[in-house]
């Protein structure tokens, strides 16, 4: 029986984020209406968001039964997940399994709050769930391991909350540009710091923490404090580091010409500085990729609620927004995230005596399982 | 006697031999300058070392895959002539069944690292067609006794697998195939009615312990990358 | 030890298809030992079962006076096996096959092989893939022979050759006994091949060995006898009656084909009222023939 499983899952965005201010200071009443009713709009977008969430539902359960198929809502921590009612235990188990290993900080994501997942695992043809409103819809084999199914649902988890981050432009979210809950595997990250031909991530790497700090450019998180100085240019290359990276730029402007010429045939080191200043976009040496890491690792020490404390006030700069969510000095944060690089390091051939060791153990059996064959005699 | 296996052998699969020593020597020097790996009339050194080392990785799935096509050729050669005369010779011969046994094996093993040597002198030639960039190092006699690893276990899964009679191969293969089709049934039509049995991953399981520590094939899952951090 | 080869009681089974019946076989040393057997009978896989190359069912195997198969590497390192099939390598020249089966013979003698190969005039240096099949057939025997063997195994060795390279294989091979006073166990389905070099011969049909004597027995004890009043029951013959036909038209006269005849037993039939009117000397392949009728349950009442 070839069977197909479709997982469908639905992030529903519902409008803006409702958000309210902890800090109400006791004023006198005219300042206490002023502020009741300024809340007004955000929380009839908090009550609009809730009955779009149902109409979703609603939505789902009506063409569930025009498929004859009855559907559960499943309220896993902060997820709702719509399921057939037959597959709700299993449904229930993946998304807790999912949220458990990778989002218990998450708790409290208006995102989430406003977002409906649905999943089927299906024999035969699909439940018709496309929910209005719009969506990701995933189509799954049956053949994809449950790792990878899990890796998906992760993913689209991380998306729907990353809207916290992306929906207040605050600060942080800026610098990691969004998404910081689903990094890359840190084996990439120490490639990219260990690759890179900056005199701040050699010093990151061999265990100053703060130069870490300062080749994840902690300083510059937006277009206004993004300053093409030649103070942080200096700060994070070499003279003839700077050369190479014009040097290494293949493509660039006609007008550049000049200065480019300029700097790799002449000892100008001036005119170098020049055309990365006006013509490189990313002069920072380490990427987003390796920031989103700071930001899990921030989370990861903040536990519980510190996606919404990260998210929570959009005015803090990173630094303070990851001291904040982690609860922890930035040098600590720092010390720790340089840690869990060094311990990460890629494997590269270090364990091929113990893997090499296997191998030929298990030639040697397939040897003696060859010195044992059964052609003893001819049959 | 060794010798003599060693030379029928040799003179059997010579002509595929040179093929693959062919294309073991240039796999590295592909992965480094092919496509994907370097922009052409770019000094590599002034490329992104990251980027560099994205590209690079493209090409190591063709390492266990050339790893294996050469153990599986030099296996299935090994005794194509044995089966092609239903092992009358080999019977004949005045030595015990596992000593030819072991002796062909040997040779095949002996002409592995024919390809091996090949790998390895791609491998230097190619890191020394570079200049490293910045913090990354090059790993050509590492790669080589990976490659040597994987070859003499697919060689020796498939000579064992190739030793057995037809019945005896049919069975484990039978046996590999029964249990992955009871996977999926067990996975597909029970796991309808029993939750139980749609949590319980079979194939997936197999598939993980073979290819991974300590399975038979981990060797192949490793690291291939002949530049890396 | 007196036999070269000694099967006892030996049964193997392939299938449903094929079997040796209870095989007991026996080939003194020194003596040129003809295998004779319509195709099919079972001589190769008798062959196969006391080179240690198929495990019997039943029985038990003795060669050069070690037991098979526990002794089979002694016993292998002293015979010379030419098989139904040729196992030279085609891709490989004369020369090197040679240097190839040579390294697994302590006694290969190579003086002795470069003698043969000049005496059967093969040329070392040819592939042997463009080799026909009487020069693969000479290739074989000499790698057969220049292992120095006490026991020479041929399996069909002139099948498929012309007359000359048979004459040349048979006078190798019996030039080599000569010198060596070695075993030799010959199979075939050409009987006249067998005639003139065996001295004992062994009679495969139908899985089971249905004739062992000297050949000097087969070729004078198997006769064609016309006889006039012949008796119903033979029970107290002193000869072994493999066939009895009634001649057409020609009143109470039979026809007889009769085993282990000797002249003074004419007077078997005088004391049984009947007269042998002719004594008919069959050649050996007429009296291959008709052993294999009479060993076959449809034939033995005679038609």
């Amino acid at each position: 029986m070839k069977s197909v499983i479709l997982a469908a899952f639905v992030a529903a965005s519902a409008g803006a984020t409702a958000q309210v201010s902890a800090q109400a200071a006791p004023d006198s009443a005219e300042v206490l209406r002023a502020r009741i009713d300024s809340l007004t709009p955000l929380l009839e977008k908090a009550r609009r968001a809730v009955d779009e969430r149902r109409a979703f539902e609603d939505d789902a359960r009506r063409l569930a039964a025009a498929a004859n198929t009855r559907v559960d809502t499943l309220r896993i921590a902060d997820l709702t997940v719509l399921t057939p009612a037959d597959q709700a235990d299993e449904t229930s188990e993946l998304f807790r399994e999912v949220w458990e290993e990778s989002f218990a900080h998450l708790g409290g994501s208006a995102a989430l709050a406003r977002s409906v997942f649905a999943y089927q695992q299906v024999w035969g043809e699909p439940l018709p769930i496309h929910l209005e409103g719009g969506g990701h819809v995933l189509y799954k084999d049956s053949w994809i391991p449950r790792a990878r199914v899990k890796r998906d649902v992760r993913r689209l988890i991380a998306g729907a909350a990353s809207h916290d981050l992306r929906a207040n432009r605050s600060y942080v979210g800026q610098w990691v540009r969004g998404n910081a809950l689903d990094p890359v595997p840190w084996e990439d990250i120490y490639r990219q710091v260990a690759t890179t031909s900056s005199m701040v991530t050699r010093a990151c790497l061999a265990g100053e923490s703060e130069a870490c700090g300062v080749a994840m450019a902690l300083t510059v998180y937006n277009e206004a404090t993004r300053e093409r100085n030649l103070e942080l240019l200096a700060e994070w290359y070499t003279p003839e580091e700077r050369r190479a990276r014009v040097t290494g730029r293949f493509f660039y402007r006609r007008d550049a010409a000049a200065l480019r010429s300029r700097c790799t045939e002449t000892d100008d080191i001036s005119a170098c500085d020049q055309f990365l200043l006006q013509f490189s976009y990313d002069l920072a040496p380490l990427s987003f990729e390796v920031r989103e890491s700071l930001v899990a690792l921030a989370l990861t020490e903040g536990g519980e609620g510190s996606w919404q404390r990260l998210a929570e006030h959009p005015g803090m700069t990173p630094t303070e927004a990851l001291e904040y969510a982690s609860g922890s000095s930035i040098d600590e944060l720092l010390t720790r995230w340089q840690a869990e690089l060094v311990a990460n390091r890629p494997d590269a051939f270090e364990p091929l005596v113990p893997s090499s060791g296997r191998a030929f153990l298990w030639t040697l059996l397939f040897a003696a399982l060859a010195m044992r064959s059964t052609r003893w005699r001819l049959g | 006697m060794y010798q003599s296996l060693l030379f029928l052998h040799w003179k059997q699969i010579r002509h595929v031999l040179a093929l693959l020593v062919v294309a073991s020597f240039a796999l590295p020097l592909l992965a480094v300058h092919g496509l994907g790996s370097a922009v052409p009339g770019m000094d590599v050194p002034s490329l992104e070392a990251y980027r560099f080392v994205s590209g690079f990785q493209a090409w190591l799935i063709f390492y266990p895959l050339l790893a294996a096509g050469i153990g599986i050729t030099l296996a299935l050669s090994a005794w194509n002539w044995d089966h092609q005369l239903k092992h009358v010779y080999a019977l004949s011969l005045p030595m015990t069944r596992w000593e030819y046994t072991l002796q062909k094996m040997l040779a095949g093993a002996t002409l592995a690292v024919v390809p091996v040597l090949g790998m390895w002198l791609g491998s230097h030639v190619a890191v020394a067609s570079i200049s490293l960039p910045e913090g990354l190092n090059a790993y050509p006699n590492e790669l080589a006794v990976r490659f040597l690893f994987a070859i003499l276990l697919a060689y020796a899964a498939f000579f064992a697998a190739a030793a057995g009679t037809v019945k005896t191969t049919l069975w484990v293969v039978g046996s590999i195939l029964g249990l992955l089709v009871f996977g999926a049934i067990a996975n597909d039509v029970l796991g309808y009615y029993v939750v139980y049995f749609s949590r319980v991953h079979v194939v997936e399981s197999v598939i993980q312990w073979m290819a991974y520590a300590p399975g038979p094939f981990e060797v192949f899952t490793g690291s291939w990358s002949l530049i890396d951090v | 030890m007196n036999s070269a080869i000694e099967l006892s009681g030996v049964s193997w089974r392939a299938g449903k298809s094929f079997e040796l019946k209870d095989i007991s076989l026996n080939v003194p040393v020194g003596s040129i030992y003809g295998f004779l057997g319509p195709n099919g009978s079972g001589k190769t896989t008798t062959i196969r079962t006391f080179m240690g190359m198929l495990k019997p069912d039943r029985g038990e195997i003795s060669v050069l006076g070690h037991t098979v198969p526990k002794d089979m590497k002694r016993i292998l390192a002293r015979i010379g096996y030419v098989p139904e099939r040729p196992h030279v390598y085609p891709a490989l020249t004369v020369a090197e096959q040679v240097k190839v089966h040579a390294s697994f013979f302590e006694n290969w003698d190579p003086g002795w092989s470069a003698e043969l190969m000049a005496r059967l005039s093969v040329d070392p240096s040819r592939k042997i893939s463009r080799m026909s099949k009487g020069e693969t057939g000479k290739l074989l025997l000499l790698l057969a022979l220049s292992q120095r063997p006490d026991l020479l195994v041929l399996d069909e060795p002139t099948d498929g050759l012309d007359p000359v390279v048979r004459r040349d294989v048979l006078s190798a091979v019996l030039d080599y006994v000569s010198e060596r006073s070695a075993t030799v166990f010959i199979s075939s389905h050409l009987v006249h091949e067998l005639e003139r070099i065996c001295d004992w011969v062994g009679v495969m049909d139908q899985g089971r060995l249905v004739a062992e004597l000297p050949m000097q027995r087969f070729k004078n004890g198997i006769k064609r006898l016309r006889i006039a009043d012949a008796p119903e029951a033979t029970d107290a013959a002193p000869f072994t009656l493999l066939s009895r036909r009634r001649d057409n038209g020609a009143g109470s006269l039979e026809t007889w084909i009769v085993r282990d005849w000797e002249p003074p037993m004419r007077h078997y039939f005088d004391g049984v009222g009947a007269t042998v009117r002719d004594v008919i000397d069959l050649d050996l392949e007429e009296g291959f023939v008709e052993l294999l009728r009479s060993s076959r349950p449809q034939h033995t009442n005679g038609s």
